[in-house]
């Protein structure tokens, strides 16, 4: 299976990084790092990234008000960490029912029927 | 860490650095702050596997991925909040140039009274230009969100009563106070509320806000026209004034749905219109022969500047009300369109 290069050109479906932080944010506030890692883990590496790109789009939900940015020292480290908030996860519920509708409703029409295709020789 | 990949790592996060032009200094300490940590992470997870020194911080750079083009892109997020907030100023800019003429006007006339009639006419300007740098000054340092408060205090509860008694009292260092106060805590206030709430519902609980304090100011200072009592004042006019337009562009800023805002949205400003009809007619009452209004003494004093541009500001606001809400309808189309972007169809 190839791996998926997310935060960048290469991203499959724009906004879907933004998505997938989002989702990792549910469980407790995270620092970069820490998000990087947990996105590797659960994907059993299926999304590889540039971590330094992890930033803007970080910055960007913390624009839009989807997560909050705060400074926390932690084990003698200054961190910042990213929380979800309320908005975010409104746009994350919204997202994911619009997401399930399309895969399903795309699958349904894009996987092989067998037995009942009607194909024609080169 | 060897002297060498400290090296290495300062390269990187100065090449980021030199990307973030137009950032200022805070900003731009923050985010190299978060990615030198985040290299750090980095470097101590390849030790942890062997990796060390100049190999380890070769690796933690190159995992990070192309310095310039992380800080380009962040570069381009922070402007765009700012690009964002001029938008925003610039949509509710007809409102606050109104909000400026029925406000300040009145204001500038009681700093010139406290000054006395004879005295420099800019020197009010200089003081209201003072305050406006310092109120900038202080957004810049306290959280956003701290302002918005104290505008809905000084809005609500400072505002009107308090102008009412700058007016009546005219004891100089009590108005100074709350003048400098509303200027200093307001205008920053304001600037706030557009960050956080948008250009519309801030340009409600600012019409709302100058509104009243016209109300007020044309009511009282130099014993000129008053209404009937201070009290039938507040309630007629000041309460629907500020607490109408205050406390609905609030609610309507919590408000879960879009439909549920936009259907809000249409009923504050048909509510403004009726109160903004309601004023323009107290006004002509108040130059006919309706018994309401009574002159305070028996000498005619000449108009101010305030009351002699009152009606085609009413006019104006309607007609800006109106367009601040063409420009909020295309604005929801820019929206719209986004999300569309967002959808994975493309």
């Amino acid at each position: 299976m190839e791996a998926i290069a997310l935060f960048s050109s290469r991203e499959p479906q724009r906004g879907s990084a933004e998505l997938l932080v989002l989702a990792l944010l549910q469980d407790r506030p995270m620092y970069g790092y820490e998000i990087i890692r947990e996105l590797q883990a659960r994907s059993e590496g299926y999304f590889q990234l540039e971590e330094g790109l992890l930033y803007p789009t970080l910055h960007r939900l913390e624009r839009e008000r989807l997560a909050r940015g705060e400074w926390r020292t932690v084990g003698g480290r200054r961190r910042r960490y990213y929380a979800l908030t309320e908005t975010g996860l409104a746009t994350l519920t919204s997202a994911a029912s619009e997401w399930q509708t399309f895969t399903e409703q795309f699958l349904r029409l894009i996987v092989p029927r067998r037995g009942g295709s009607h194909v024609v020789g080169e | 860490m060897s002297w060498a990949s400290e090296r290495a790592r300062q390269e990187f996060l100065n090449c980021v650095d030199r990307q973030l032009g137009g950032l200022d200094y805070l900003e731009r300490r923050e985010i190299i702050d978060e990615l030198a940590i985040h290299l750090l992470d980095i470097e101590e997870r390849l030790a942890a596997t062997g990796s060390e020194g100049t190999d380890a911080a070769a690796r933690a750079i190159a995992t990070m991925g192309d310095p310039v083009r992380i800080g380009a892109k962040l570069r381009d997020e922070h402007l765009a909040s700012r690009l964002m907030l001029r938008d925003a100023f610039l949509t509710g800019l007809p409102l606050l140039i109104l909000g400026a003429i029925t406000a300040f006007v009145p204001v500038l006339d009681e700093l010139r009274r406290l000054w006395g009639a004879n005295s420099d006419p800019f020197q009010p300007l200089l003081v209201l230009g003072a305050m406006l740098i310092g109120s900038v000054w202080l957004l810049r340092r306290v959280d956003h969100s701290v302002f918005a408060v104290l505008t809905g205090i000084l809005a609500v509860f400072t505002l009107v009563p308090v102008t009412r008694i700058v007016q009546v009292t005219s004891q100089w260092p009590v108005s100074a106070l709350w003048l400098g106060l509303f200027f200093l805590i307001a205008v920053p206030g304001l600037l706030a509320f557009v960050v956080r709430f948008g250009a519309f519902r801030t340009s409600l609980a600012l019409l709302g806000g100058v509104g009243g304090y016209g109300v007020y100011a044309w009511g009282g200072p130099g014993g000129h026209v008053v209404y009937p009592s201070a009290e039938d004042t507040f309630f007629l006019l000041g309460l629907p004034l500020i607490v109408v337009p205050f406390l609905g562009t609030v609610a309507l800023s919590i408000a879960p749905r879009r439909w549920l805002q936009a259907t809000g949205y249409g009923a504050l400003l048909a509510s403004w219109c009726v109160i903004l009809l309601f004023h323009m007619i107290q006004f002509d009452a108040r130059f006919g022969p309706l018994p309401s209004p009574k002159l305070v003494s028996s000498q005619s004093p000449p108009l101010q500047v305030s009351e002699m541009i009152s009606v085609p500001v009413l006019i104006a606001s309607v007609v800006a009300l109106l367009g601040i809400h063409l420009l909020i309808r295309l604005q929801d189309r820019a929206a719209i369109r986004s999300f569309i972007d967002r959808l994975p169809v493309r």
